[in-house]
């Protein structure tokens, strides 16, 4: 008896050190072959490319028991099919790529990564047969099966809505692409521009971007930025959107479920990219409601909100002059320029040109740079009708500087007559050059105006 | 010793022969006319604004400078139209941008067809832009057609070609703000060769280089527009060599300078053009193409 259960054991002990020895074996191989993968360059050469496959083919050859070393192989097949020439040898790639994916999944079925992997390679040999073992089934039924396995992970839901965008699902990949955007606040660069790619209409927009916090903001100033032309197009969506957000996050606010700092950076989140006067007001107003009147300073801007809260941007065209020593007879030029601009430079001036119909109120130079002391008292204001006699106001006007986080913001209040050409020169001797931004935001003016939206702000 | 001053003397005299070379490429003055205070860059007819309007805007084509019967494509780089002229559609070239640093749009050039029309500067149309779907999303058009109201005799094409020329493509957000006050002052923008940046009402207009020119490089960085009363002081500071060029339309004073070797009269829209035998200043079936004004040879 004793020698029998001696020797099971001894059975057992040696089959345990062969398994876990061909473990080692084939975790070595495939850990191998990954590496060499990521140490490739981004071009790789003929000879490193036939390496990396044969490293790949026997490190899942090895292991065949595990599903990375197949999905590993499927993946370098698949980059070998890319840069083959001729079709037929893309083909036989592609096939042998599919046939390692399926191999995964049979290893692992409950992965939803890998069934979207063998959908893709799927996908991409569209009706095309192969020979090879574990390479037919539906594209969209996979994809399906994964979502069902892990419906909530964003990497599932964004390689789903792609998947299913290529073959024609294009309302169920857009819920797909909204339920990632809902989930995942950090994709990478390339996810973010393809979802922005999917964006066509003013139905795609309410789609599949969140009408929420942080998504809203975040979303609107990367539309802004890339594209200006859809942002201005649809405006009107995006302010909606904006303000359904807005009132959500007050709501939440007013009922306790959101700290004071996480409201306040909400706000200020969207202050970069209002889609409308409406908005930027709105904001404004709940800015200056929230904020504490303990400190002075907190004072000063929360007065300052609630005054620009009442005022409408004002349609200019932003002009400069650098170096404008002669600033009583020098016109302003460079119309709509976009470049960078310190309004603390040497004699530098910025203006703009007024489009009748406005009244201004208060004119508004920002920046997150650090101004110098007394920058404020060293701005003078001055106007023209034909670009040419420049001269102070007869009106008195008030400077003042506000900080609002990082965001400091020099203003002048003004009241009185209407004038075509604004500008305001830097006379100090101070050449610290840290008070600048792009030109087009370094300027707002806020006022009264009867003109109707036909540019954007 | 003496040989060695001479080589002294060939090196300074050689320094200097390039310094004037580079200086007289750098800037250009241009001597025209007197012309009002309020000139009206995008409307008048003065040598001035025309100058102004060759040097700081382009067109979507231009009348072919070898043949009055083809153009050239400027602003777009493709075109199509149908059997009775009466439907142009022009791509619109990508990567233009306007001296704002704007990038140029269909709906830019749309506007600025349209306004043209409006200034009966162009026959009775409606210019839109559109995209093509199998292609580009609908926020990125890239087409712009213009539907005339009568259609075209094949006569008649090369006049519309030519007033096309003419019509110069600014951007729609600031013209729109400009209102009355565009083309006046420094009020004008395009995406030509030169940026206009400053101006003396009734003295003078200063334009400087566009780096960014999508076609061939400007040749001087700065060119100033001058008004010269006496079109006999003109000659004498283009004799200087204080201007490159005058419009004169006085006959003593073209006669003259007939007479003088280093001069050459060119025959423009803008009148007779005086200028340096080594400047190149192109007018051609009565076209004037002044974006690649420079020196040769």
């Amino acid at each position: 008896m004793f020698r029998v259960l001696s020797i099971l054991i001894s059975t057992l002990f040696i089959a345990a050190i062969g398994f876990s020895l061909t473990e080692y074996k084939e975790n070595l191989t495939s850990d191998k072959a990954i590496a060499y993968s990521r140490k490739l360059p981004e071009r790789v050469t003929v000879n490193q490319a036939r390496e990396e496959l044969t490293l790949a083919k026997r490190a899942a050859h090895a292991g065949l028991g595990s599903a990375r070393s197949q999905i590993h192989l499927a993946s370098v097949l698949k980059r070998n099919a890319r840069k083959e020439v001729r079709l037929e040898d893309q083909i036989i790639l592609y096939c042998e790529a599919l046939s390692a994916a399926g191999s995964a999944v049979k290893l692992n079925p409950l992965k939803a990564s890998y069934l979207l992997n063998w959908a893709d390679l799927r996908q991409i040999l569209s009706d095309i047969e192969c020979k090879e073992e574990l390479t037919k089934g539906s594209v969209k039924d996979a994809v399906e099966y994964a979502l069902k396995l892990d419906p909530r992970n964003p990497a599932v839901t964004y390689s789903a809505a792609v998947m299913l965008m290529r073959i024609g699902e294009r309302p169920r990949a857009l819920a797909l692409l909204n339920a990632t955007l809902l989930t995942e606040t950090a994709l990478s660069s390339s996810k973010r521009e393809y979802v922005l790619k999917q964006i066509t209409s003013k139905e795609d927009l309410e789609n599949i971007i969140p009408a929420r916090f942080p998504q809203i903001a975040d979303w609107s100033l990367f539309i802004k930025e890339k594209r200006p032309t859809l942002f201005q197009r649809e405006s009107f969506t995006i302010s909606a959107m904006q303000l359904n957000a807005l009132k959500e996050a007050v709501k939440e606010y007013e009922l306790g479920m959101l700290p004071f700092e996480i409201h306040k950076q909400r706000l200020l989140s969207l202050l970069p990219s209002t889609a409308s006067s409406a908005i930027r007001q709105t904001l404004d107003a709940e800015l200056g409601r929230v904020l504490p009147t303990g400190l002075q300073e907190s004072k000063l801007t929360k007065e300052y909100l609630l005054k620009r809260a009442t005022l409408s941007e004002l349609y200019i065209v932003r002009g400069v002059i650098d170096s404008d020593t002669r600033s009583e007879t020098t016109p302003l030029s460079r119309w709509g320029a976009d470049q960078n601009v310190e309004i603390d430079s040497f004699a530098q001036s910025v203006g703009f040109y007024l489009p009748s119909g406005q009244n201004v109120l208060l004119i508004e130079l920002n920046s997150k740079g650090i101004p110098a002391s007394g920058l404020s008292e060293m701005l003078r204001l001055l106007v023209s009708d034909d670009n040419q006699h420049w001269s102070t106001p007869r009106e008195s006007y008030k400077t003042s500087l506000v900080e609002l986080e990082d965001q400091k913001y020099l203003s002048i209040e003004y009241s009185g007559e209407y004038h075509r050409y604004w500008k305001i020169n830097h006379t100090g001797q101070s050449r610290s050059e840290n008070f600048g931004a792009p030109l087009q935001s370094l300027i707002k003016v806020y006022g009264r105006t009867n003109r109707k939206a036909e540019v954007p702000q | 010793m003496k040989v060695l001053c001479f080589c002294a003397s060939v090196v300074i005299i050689f320094c200097l022969a390039i310094v004037t070379c580079v200086r007289a490429e750098e800037d250009a003055e241009i001597g025209v006319p007197p012309f009002p205070q309020d000139l009206n860059l995008e409307r008048s007819d003065h040598p001035a604004a025309i100058l102004i309007r060759d040097l700081s805007t382009d067109s979507l084509v231009r009348l072919a400078a070898d043949s009055a019967a083809s153009m050239d494509l400027i602003l777009s780089d493709s075109f199509n139209v149908n059997s009775d002229f009466s439907i142009w559609r022009f791509r619109i070239r990508k990567g233009v941008t306007f001296h704002a640093g704007r990038e140029l749009t269909p709906e830019d050039v749309s506007f600025s067809l349209n306004r043209c029309a409006q200034m009966k500067a162009l026959p009775a149309l409606s210019a839109r832009s559109f995209f093509d779907p199998k292609t580009e999303p609908s926020d990125t058009t890239a087409w712009t057609e213009i539907a005339l109201k009568e259609p075209l005799l094949l006569s008649e094409r090369t006049k519309f070609v030519s007033k096309l020329s003419a019509c110069r493509i600014t951007p729609a957000d600031e013209t729109k703000l400009f209102e009355a006050d565009w083309g006046k002052g420094d009020n004008f923008i395009g995406s030509g060769p030169y940026q206009l940046i400053s101006f003396k009402a009734g003295t003078s207009y200063t334009l400087v280089k566009n780096s960014h020119y999508f076609d061939l490089k400007p040749s001087f960085s700065t060119i100033k527009i001058r008004a010269i009363p006496d079109p006999s002081h003109g000659l004498t500071a283009l004799r200087l060599g204080t201007i490159v060029a005058l419009v004169s339309n006085d006959e003593k004073v073209n006669e003259l300078a007939r007479k003088d070797e280093t001069l050459l009269i060119h025959k423009c829209p803008i009148g007779s053009v005086i200028a340096r035998r080594s400047l190149r200043f192109n007018c051609n079936n009565g076209e004037m193409d002044l974006s690649n004004l420079k020196y040769v040879g």
